[in-house]
C-alpha cells in the first residue's frame, strides 16, 4: 500500500462517478456467519493453495448473500488473502456469480442451438411478457421473478430447457408456460 | 429417466443402469458387480498383479480415444507424465473434466446422474495408474443436482473406504474433490479448466508445456472427460479385446454415448457401437420428427462444420468417419435439423454463442466472435450489405489454424464458414431482402445481454 | 540452428528471439521482456514451416524454416490491426505499429465499450477509450512489482484492465510505473511526458538513482535544460529496467523554484547573495583561522569523488581527522560488526543473490518501502515459493508474505539472534566443516548460547519459541539462505553486535562466500559504501587504512604532499558534543539536514549555534542552512558527474543530465576550489581524475577507472587493472583469515529505563514515497500521495487513550515532542508505534534519544519510549 491517507479524489470531464465501476455496493460490511466460515475452512484443506478455493469460496458467499456485492468481494478476498480487484476479476469472468439482487425464483432460459430449433427464443421472450413486460435480465416488481437467458444447459433432448435457481425444467413451451408459472411460488 | 433403444445385438454399457431404481446408490451398484475391478486393482497391488504399466497397457490396448471432443487416444495421453524420479517430487493430478458445455452435449451429464459410481471407479483406477493422490472433478456450475448426486456418491465411497487413505490395505491414498465451475464454456478446454481449478479466470495456456508435464498448481496432469475415465471401469471389467471388438475399425472402438437432439421424434442420449452409421442412430430416434426432410446435421456439437443431408446418408458416426467428411464427431451431439431450419438463424444463433463465451484473451478471436455475430444479426434482420459474406468467409479465414491460443476460435469459424459455403443461395436470399443495399456502415445491435453482463454494464471495474 | 527469412540463427529461446537476432522485424503489442510471453495480441504471428504461429510464445526448433513476411501476413496482419482498430482509439506505439501496416481506420462496425478514465493520480493518466488489451499493465503490475493493482473484468469483448472500486489514487498502486513504460496504447500515460510532448528531446543520459542503495540505473531524458520523464535501463542488472516512485518520477525538485541559486554570506545577521570570489573566500579564511578546530561532515547523498575530498581536505588541509559522514547514523554498526565479524564491512554479496538463494531471511528491514527495487525482487521470489523469514517489530509487506514472521518487542534483536544460533547448536544442525574449516570460537560460543535457548528469551523477546525453533530450522535447512538487513538492525544501542549475531548464525550454517548467501546490508542512502569507502569515517582512510599504519601513512603523506594529523578524530556525536563544549569551533557540513534528520534536535541546535563558523553546501536552502554563516549552491546528482557505490558495492556512474540553476556548481568543483582557497590546491580537472587517485591511494579500487566502469560498473574489490570486479566476497577465506564468532551478552538499552507504566515504544524510519529529509521527495507529486508524516498505533492502544483515526496527536520523550496525526493499524503490535520524520513539521526527532550504538556512536533511532496524547 502506498500508505497514508489520500485526499479527495479529483474529478475530469467525462469521468464517470466512483462507484460506476466497482461491484455494487450493498452498503455493509459483510463477514461469513460462523457456518459458511466453517464451509470455507473445510475447502482449503482440500486444495493445495488458498487461491484454489476462490470458486467455491464464492458459491458460499452467494449462498450467503443471494448475490456478490462489492463488500462480498473484499471478505472472500480477506479470506484467501487476495487483491480484490483481482476476485472481481474472477466473478466477472464466469456467468453465474450475480452481480445484483436477483428475484426469488431466477428464470434462466436456454436459447443455445438445440433449444433455438424449439423455438426457446420465442418462449422466453413470451415468458417476459407474461411477467409483466420485464426486459432482458430485470426482476418483476414483487421481486419474484427474474428471467435471463444462458447458454447451453445440457438438456437438449427436453427443449426448450429452463432452469429456476437449482432445479431443471424441461421442454417449457409456450403451451405449458402458465402452468410453469403458477408452478413458481 | 427412460431407457432408450440399442441397435440389435449390442449390450449396453455406461447406460445399462441409467434408468434402474436407486441406480445412483453404492449398495445398488454393488450388487450390479461395481467396484469389483477396484477390488481386483486394489487387492493386487502389492503383490504387484497390478502395476500401473499394466493398467495403462490395458487402457492402451483397448484403442479409448478421448470422448470429450478431440479424440486423442487415452493411454498414449497418460505415458506423457514424466516418471517418478523426473518430477522432482511432485504429486500427479487427475481431472475428470466434467466441465459439459459444448451446445447439443448431454452425455456425461447422464452418467454422473444416472451412475456416478462407474466414474468414481474409473478415476480410482486411473489415479492408481498414474501415482495420483487427489483427483478432482471439474463439474459445470450449472449442473448443481448432479454435483450433490456426485458429492454423495463421493461420500459413500469414503465411507465404504473405495477412497480415502491405504485403500482396501492396498497402500494406495487417492482422494476426491468434486469441484463447481461458474459459468464458462471455455473451461472445457484442458489448460482453461486448471486455471479455472487453481481460482483464476479461465484463460486457455500457451502450450507447451502441456498439463501431462507442467499443469495444475505447476505438477503434471491428466485431464479426462467422464465418459471416458468411466470407460476405463470397463475396459478393465470386461477386457481391452472386449472394447477393441466394438467399433468400426481398430481406431475407432469401443461403446459410444451419442446425444442426439433437434428435429427427431425421441431426443436422447443413445449407446451404440462406435462408428454407427448416422442414419442407423436417427432410425433408433424414431427417425424425423412429424416425418419431415432432413436438411443438415451438425454431428458433433456447436463447434462441428454442418453437414448436409447428402453427407450424412452414409456417415460412420465415430473420429475418423465425420473427419473424412471434414466436420467433427466431437462429443457426439448430434443436432438434426428439418427442412423448416433457417440455417442462417441457426448459424447466427451459435455465433451468439461464441461470442459470449470467448474468454477475451486473443485479438482474433475476443474482437472477431462478436463482430462474426453483428454481421450475422445484421444479416438475417435484412439489413446486410452485398459483399458482408465474402467479408465474414474473410475475416473467419483469420481466426483459424493456429492464430490464437486455444481451438474456441476455430470452433466459432466453423459453423459460419459451413453454412455460408453449404447453404450461400439461404444467406443470399437475406441480402436480396435487404432494405437498403448500400446503406452506411452502422452498428449494430449488441450480443443479447445475459443478466450478469447487464447488471454488471457499467459496473465491472 | 534455424533460418529466419533464409538467414541462419541458432535455436535458441522463442522464435521471437530467433528473429530479431536475425535482424527480422516482427511486429508485437503485447511483448516485454521482463515478463513472461502471453500471445495475446497474436501480431507477431509468422510462419513455421509454412504453419503460422505466434512466434513470442513458441520454442525455437533446430532445422525449421521461418519466414516474417508473406502475403499471406501482410493480410493477416492488416485484418488483425483493422480488428484491434474497432477496439479502442489507439495511441502511441502501437499506433505507430498499426499505421506501418496501413491500418487507418476499420470496415468493421465499432463498438461500445465501457470506458474507464481516472486522473486522480499525479503521475499516472487511465484512458481505457485507448486500451488495446495487450494486458501489459497487469503482467508487469504482477511480474515486476509483484502488487496486483491491475486485473481483468469480463470476458470476451467485454474485457477491459481495472483496478478494482474507487479512484486510481486509493488503489493499492505503489507508483513504480512499470504498467505505463510497458503500455504500448496510451491507456496509461505519464503526466509527466505527457505535459512535455511539445518540446523535443534534445538528449538521454544515462545514470544512477540518488534515492537508496540499490543503485539503479536511470535513462534520464531531457528537453531543453529540464528533465522531460525518467526509464529504467532494461539492460542494468541491478533494476533491469524497473524504477519507484521516487527514482522515476521524484526529480521535479531540480528545477523547483526553492533551488539555491547563488552563495550566501551571513551579514548582520541576514543570508544575503555574494559573489562565487567572496563566498570562497569567506568560507577558506573562516576554516583557515579556526583550523584544526574544524571539522567536516560529508554526505552519502554526493559521489565517491567528492566524499575523497572532502576527506583530503580536512585531513590534509587542515590538520584534523574528524571527518565523519552520514552512515554514522545508519549503517556503520554493519560496518563495523562485519569488519570485526568476517574482516570486511560490506555486503558479502550481490542483489543477483535473491534469484539464487533457496531461502531469503530479511532482518530489520522494510524492503519494499525504503529498498523499492530490491523489495520487487524479493516478493518476486517469495510469489515463486522462495521461503521467506522476516525479523520485524512490524507487520511489513513482506512480512505479510512470510512462512515466518518474528515479531519481536523492540530492542531485543540480541536475545532474539541468540536465540536461532541456540537453536542451531542445540538441534545440531551447525555445519561443522565450515565452522571447523573458516571460523574460530565455536567451542566458547556453544558454550555461551547455552543461556539462550528460545524458551529462556520468549518473554523478553515476545516470540514465541516454537516459531524461533521453526525459522531456525528452516534457516539451517536451506542449501542457499540469504540474508539482508537493514536499520532495524544497526540503530541500536547493540547496533554492530547485533549485527555481528547475523555473522555468527551465517557462519554457523556455512551460508557465506557462496551466490545466493551472505549477509547483506541495505545500504540507506544512494552513496553511504562509497562515503565509507573514500574515508569519510575519523578512525580510517579512504579504503578503510588506518592512519596508524606506518606504511599507509607514508604513502599518504606523499601522495597528498601533506603530514596527516597524529590525534585521532572525532565521530558526529563527538563532534557535537565537542562544539556544545565550544572545543570544535568551525563546521562544514556537505548536503546533510542534520537539524531534521539527527537525533534528539535539541541538543543538535545546541552543538550548531555554539558554533563559531558553519558552512552548508546544499540545494535547498534547509533546516540546517538556515543556521550556517556561509551557505553554498551545491549541484543535485542530475547536474554533475561522479559516481556512487550501492550496497552491493558495485560502483556506477553519475552522468550529467542538465546543468545546475543559476549560479549553483557541481560540488566537486566547489571542493577544489574551496581547497585551493584554503591553500591546498590540487591539480584534478574532472572527478575523473580524482577517481585516477583514488585508484592508486585504495587496493581495492586499482583497477577503477571510468573506462572501466562501462558500462554495468564494478563491484569493488577491483584489485588490478582490467580485473572484472568481485560479485561475492570471502569464497575461499575472510581477510582475517578465519571468521569470528562472537559471544554477544544482551545489554538492555538504556532507554529501557524511561520505560513507564503508559509509555509505548517508538521505532523511526522511512516511507516508499519519501526519501529522509524529504526535500527532494516533497517538491514533488509524491508529496500528494504521502502528504503527511502519520504515526501507525495498534488500535487498542488508540482505544485507550481516545484516539481516532486521522487525530493530531502528540509523541512526547524525555528529549522532545513530535507532532505526527494517528493511524490506527493492527500492523504494529500492541505497545509499538511507527513514525516516519519526512516532514519538518512533525518534529520527530525532537522526541528520539541521544542513546547510541556501544561501538559506533550510531543514534538508537529505532527504540525510544515515549507518551502518546490527543493533541
Amino acid at each position: 500500500m502506498s500508505g497514508g491517507p489520500n485526499l479527495p479524489s479529483a474529478q475530469i470531464a467525462g469521468n464517470p462517478p466512483v462507484g460506476e465501476h466497482g461491484a455494487l455496493s450493498c452498503g455493509k460490511a459483510l463477514k461469513f456467519s460462523p457456518e459458511a466460515r466453517k464451509r470455507v475452512d473445510h475447502l482449503l484443506t482440500r486444495y493445495p493453495t488458498k487461491q484454489a478455493a476462490l470458486l467455491p469460496t464464492l458459491w458460499e458467499a452467494q449462498r450467503e448473500w443471494g448475490w456478490i456485492s462489492r463488500e462480498a468481494v473484499d471478505h472472500v478476498a480477506e479470506v484467501l488473502e487476495l487483491a480484490p480487484a483481482f476476485v472481481w476479476g474472477v466473478v466477472t469472468f464466469y456467468t453465474m456469480y450475480n452481480r445484483a439482487p436477483v428475484g426469488k425464483h431466477l428464470i434462466q432460459f436456454c436459447t443455445s442451438i438445440s433449444c433455438h430449433l424449439a423455438d426457446a427464443e420465442g418462449v422466453y421472450a413470451e415468458c417476459r411478457k407474461r411477467l409483466g413486460d420485464l426486459k432482458p435480465g430485470e426482476t418483476s416488481k414483487d421481486g419474484k421473478f427474474t428471467v435471463i437467458e444462458v447458454e447451453c444447459l445440457a438438456q437438449c433432448d427436453k427443449a426448450p430447457a429452463v432452469m429456476v435457481n437449482d432445479d431443471d425444467y424441461a421442454v417449457i413451451t409456450k403451451d405449458n408456460l402458465d402452468s410453469f408459472l403458477g408452478g413458481l411460488k | 429417466m427412460s431407457k432408450t433403444p440399442v441397435p440389435k445385438g449390442f449390450t449396453p454399457v455406461h447406460s445399462a443402469r441409467f434408468g434402474k431404481k436407486g441406480s445412483q446408490k453404492l449398495a445398488g451398484y454393488e450388487a450390479d458387480g461395481g467396484y469389483a475391478s477396484w477390488k481386483k486393482v486394489a487387492k493386487g497391488w502389492k503383490s504387484g498383479d497390478f502395476t500401473p504399466a499394466k493398467i495403462i497397457d490395458m487402457v492402451k490396448a483397448s484403442g479409448l480415444r478421448g470422448r470429450g471432443g478431440a479424440g486423442f487416444p487415452t493411454g498414449l495421453k497418460w505415458t506423457f507424465v514424466p516418471p517418478k524420479e523426473k518430477r522432482g517430487g511432485k504429486p500427479v493430478y487427475l481431472l475428470c473434466n466434467a466441465d459439459e458445455s459444448e451446445p447439443g452435449t448431454f452425455k456425461d451429464r447422464l452418467i454422473m446422474e444416472e451412475d456416478p459410481h462407474q466414474l468414481l471407479e474409473g478415476m480410482l483406477i486411473a489415479s492408481a495408474a498414474l501415482d495420483v493422490k487427489h483427483a478432482y472433478i471439474y463439474i459445470r456450475g450449472e449442473m448443481v443436482r448432479c454435483a450433490e448426486v456426485l458429492n454423495e456418491a463421493v461420500a459413500e465411497a469414503y465411507a465404504a473406504g473405495y477412497l480415502g487413505k491405504d485403500i482396501l490395505g492396498s497402500g494406495l491414498d487417492i482422494d476426491l474433490t468434486v469441484h463447481r465451475g461458474a459459468g464458462a464454456y471455455i473451461c472445457g478446454e484442458e489448460t482453461a479448466l486448471i486455471e479455472s481449478l487453481e481460482g483464476k479466470r479461465g484463460h486457455p495456456r500457451i502450450k507447451p508445456p502441456f498439463p501431462a508435464v507442467s499443469g495444475v498448481w505447476d505438477c503434471p496432469t491428466v485431464v479426462n472427460n467422464v465418459e471416458t475415465l468411466a470407460a476405463v471401469k470397463f475396459i478393465l471389467d470386461n477386457g481391452p479385446e472386449w472394447f477393441k471388438g466394438m467399433g468400426r475399425n481398430e481406431k475407432n472402438t469401443g461403446p459410444k454415448l451419442y446425444c442426439v437432439s433437434g428435429h427427431v421424434e425421441k431426443p436422447g442420449v443413445y449407446e451404440a457401437p462406435m462408428g454407427i452409421k448416422f442414419m442407423d442412430l436417427l432410425a433408433l430416434c424414431g427417425g424425423m420428427k412429424g416425418g419431415k426432410k432432413l436438411k443438415a446435421v451438425i454431428p458433433g456439437g456447436a463447434s462441428a462444420a454442418i453437414l448436409t443431408a447428402a453427407e450424412v446418408a452414409d456417415l460412420p458416426m465415430d473420429f475418423d468417419g465425420v473427419a473424412a467428411a471434414k466436420s467433427m464427431l466431437g462429443s457426439a451431439a448430434i443436432m438434426v435439423m428439418d427442412e423448416t431450419t433457417d440455417i442462417p438463424k441457426a448459424v447466427t444463433n451459435i455465433s451468439k454463442f461464441f461470442a459470449h463465451e470467448s474468454c477475451g484473451q486473443c485479438t482474433p478471436c475476443r474482437e472477431g466472435t462478436p463482430w462474426l455475430n453483428k454481421m450475422l444479426k445484421r444479416l438475417i434482420k435484412g439489413e446486410g450489405k452485398r459483399d458482408d459474406l465474402d467479408l465474414l468467409l474473410q475475416i473467419s479465414n483469420q481466426m483459424g489454424n493456429g492464430m490464437t491460443i486455444c481451438v474456441f476460435s476455430d470452433a466459432a469459424i466453423a459453423p459460419v464458414i459451413s453454412g455460408i459455403t453449404k447453404f450461400r443461395d439461404e444467406f443470399e436470399a437475406y441480402l436480396s431482402k435487404a432494405k437498403a443495399p448500400d446503406f452506411a456502415l452502422a452498428a449494430p445491435a449488441e450480443v443479447t445481454p445475459k443478466v450478469a453482463d447487464r447488471v454488471a454494464e457499467g459496473i465491472h471495474g | 540452428m534455424l533460418t529466419v527469412n533464409g538467414t541462419p540463427v541458432a535455436a535458441q529461446g522463442t522464435v521471437l528471439d530467433a528473429c530479431r537476432r536475425a535482424g527480422a522485424e516482427v511486429p508485437t503489442l503485447c511483448h516485454d521482456s521482463r515478463v513472461l510471453p502471453a500471445g495475446h495480441c497474436r501480431m507477431c504471428l509468422v510462419e513455421v514451416d509454412g504453419r503460422s504461429v505466434a512466434s513470442c510464445s513458441t520454442p525455437a526448433r533446430e532445422g525449421t524454416t521461418v519466414v516474417t513476411d508473406s502475403d499471406a501476413l501482410r493480410a493477416y496482419r492488416q485484418d488483425l490491426g483493422e480488428l484491434i482498430a474497432t477496439e479502442a482509439t489507439v495511441q502511441g506505439e502501437a499506433k505507430e505499429t498499426l499505421e506501418a501496416f496501413g491500418v487507418t481506420g476499420t470496415r468493421y462496425a465499432s463498438r461500445p465499450r465501457a470506458r474507464r478514465r481516472d486522473a486522480t493520480h499525479p503521475y499516472l493518466r487511465v484512458d481505457l477509450e485507448s486500451c488495446i488489451l495487450c494486458r501489459l499493465c497487469v503482467r508487469t503490475c504482477a511480474e515486476v512489482q509483484g502488487q496486483y493493482v491491475w486485473a481483468f473484468a469480463n470476458r470476451g469483448g467485454a474485457v477491459t484492465p481495472h483496478w478494482g472500486k474507487g479512484t486510481f489514487q486509493n488503489s493499492p498502486c505503489v507508483s513504480c510505473g512499470a504498467c505505463v513504460a510497458a503500455c504500448p496504447s496510451g491507456a496509461i500515460s505519464d503526466v509527466q511526458r505527457d505535459a512535455s510532448e511539445d518540446e523535443v528531446e534534445t538528449d538521454s543520459v544515462r545514470t544512477t538513482c540518488s534515492y537508496c542503495g540499490v543503485g539503479c540505473q536511470l535513462e534520464v531524458r531531457t528537453a531543453g535544460n529540464r528533465v522531460s520523464h525518467i526509464d529504467g535501463v532494461a539492460s542494468s542488472p541491478v533494476n533491469r529496467g524497473h524504477l519507484c516512485v521516487k527514482g522515476r518520477y521524484a526529480h521535479t525538485f531540480a528545477r523547483h523554484p526553492d533551488r539555491l541559486t547563488a552563495p550566501l554570506v551571513r551579514k548582520g545577521g541576514v543570508l544575503v547573495e555574494v559573489s562565487w570570489e567572496e563566498a570562497l573566500e569567506v568560507v577558506s579564511e573562516g576554516f583557515r583561522k579556526l583550523a584544526p578546530h574544524v571539522a567536516a561532515l560529508s554526505s552519502s547523498r554526493c559521489t565517491n569523488e567528492e566524499n575523497y575530498l572532502v576527506s583530503k581536505w580536512f585531513r590534509g588541509g587542515f590538520g584534523t581527522h574528524d571527518v565523519d559522514s552520514c552512515a554514522r547514523v545508519c549503517h556503520a554498526p554493519s560496518a563495523m560488526g562485519m569488519r570485526l565479524s568476517l574482516g570486511t564491512g560490506a555486503a558479502t554479496g550481490s542483489f543477483a543473490g535473491i534469484e539464487k538463494a533457496d531461502l531469503l531471511f530479511v532482518c530489520g528491514a522494510n524492503v519494499t518501502e525504503a529498498h523499492p527495487i530490491v523489495g520487487a525482487r524479493i516478493k518476486q521470489a517469495a510469489l515463486h515459493g522462495t521461503p521467506l523469514i522476516v525479523v520485524d517489530p512490524r507487520r511489513t509487506e513482506l512480512a505479510s508474505m512470510a512462512n515466518e514472521h518474528l515479531q519481536l518487542r523492540p530492542g531485543s534483536n540480541v536475545p532474539l539472534l541468540n536465540s536461532l544460533a541456540a537453536v542451531l547448536v542445540e538441534e545440531r544442525l551447525v555445519n561443522r566443516f565450515f565452522v571447523d574449516q573458516r571460523t574460530e570460537g565455536y567451542d566458547q560460543l556453544a558454550e555461551f548460547l547455552k543461556a539462550f535457548r528460545p524458551e529462556d528469551t520468549e518473554a523478553l523477546t515476545g516470540v514465541p519459541a516454537a516459531r524461533v525453533r521453526r525459522a531456525a530450522r528452516m534457516y539451517a535447512h536451506a542449501a542457499r539462505p540469504m540474508q539482508v538487513h537493514g536499520l532495524g538492525m544497526t540503530e541500536h544501542y547493540q547496533g554492530a553486535e547485533g549485527v555481528r549475531l547475523l555473522c555468527n548464525l551465517a557462519l554457523l550454517v556455512g551460508a557465506i562466500g557462496r551466490e545466493g548467501t551472505g549477509v547483506n546490508p541495505l545500504r540507506g542512502q544512494n552513496n553511504v559504501q562509497g562515503a565509507a569507502d573514500m574515508g569519510c569515517q575519523p578512525d580510517l582512510l579512504p579504503g578503510y587504512q588506518s592512519p596508524k599504519n606506518p606504511d599507509v601513512r607514508a604513502l599518504f603523506e606523499r601522495v597528498w604532499d601533506r603530514p596527516l594529523p597524529t590525534v585521532d578524530g572525532r565521530t558526529l556525536p563527538r563532534m557535537y558534543e565537542a562544539a556544545r563544549r565550544g572545543e570544535l569551533k568551525g563546521l562544514y557540513i556537505l548536503g546533510e539536514n542534520v537539524v531534521q534528520t539527527d537525533p534528539d534536535v535539541k541538543s543538535v541546535l545546541e552543538a550548531l549555534t555554539a558554533l563559531d563558523f558553519l558552512v552548508v553546501q546544499e540545494i535547498f536552502l534547509s533546516e540546517t542552512a538556515q543556521l550556517a554563516h556561509v551557505v553554498l549552491p551545491g549541484a543535485s546528482f542530475l547536474e554533475k558527474d561522479g559516481t556512487f557505490t550501492n550496497g552491493e558495492r558495485r560502483i556506477q556512474r553519475v552522468r550529467k543530465a542538465i546543468e545546475p540553476p543559476g549560479n549553483a556548481r557541481p560540488d566537486w568543483r566547489i571542493l577544489l576550489d574551496l581547497m585551493s582557497a584554503s591553500g591546498f590546491p590540487q591539480t584534478f580537472r574532472s572527478p575523473e581524475d580524482v577517481m585516477a587517485e583514488v585508484a592508486e591511494l585504495v587496493p581495492a579500487f586499482r583497477g577503477v577507472s571510468y573506462p572501466a566502469l562501462e558500462p554495468d560498473g564494478l563491484q569493488w574489490p577491483v584489485p588490478s587493472v582490467g580485473h572484472p570486479g568481485t560479485p561475492i566476497l570471502h569464497t575461499e577465506t575472510f581477510p582475517i583469515g578465519r571468521a569470528e564468532l562472537a559471544c554477544v551478552p544482551y545489554l538492555p538499552s538504556p532507554s529501557f529505563s524511561e520505560e513507564r507504566e503508559d509509555t509505548l515504544l517508538l521505532v523511526t524510519g522511512r516511507i516508499l514515497a519519501h526519501y529522509n529529509s524529504g526535500s527532494m521527495t516533497r517538491r514533488g507529486g509524491n508529496d500528494t500521495i504521502h502528504p503527511r508524516d502519520v504515526l501507525s498505533i495498534h488500535p487498542d492502544d488508540a482505544a485507550v487513550r481516545g484516539i481516532l483515526e486521522g487525530a493530531p496527536v502528540s509523541v512526547t520523550s524525555v528529549h522532545g515532542e513530535a507532532r505526527p496525526v494517528a493511524h490506527l493499524t493492527p500492523d504494529v503490535t500492541p505497545g509499538t508505534l511507527f513514525l516516519t520524520f519526512h516532514h519538518p513539521e512533525t518534529h520527530t526527532n525532537f522526541a528520539t534519544s541521544d542513546v547510541v550504538d556501544r561501538l559506533t556512536d550510531c543514534p538508537e533511532y529505532k527504540l525510544i519510549p515515549v507518551r502518546v496524547t490527543r493533541r
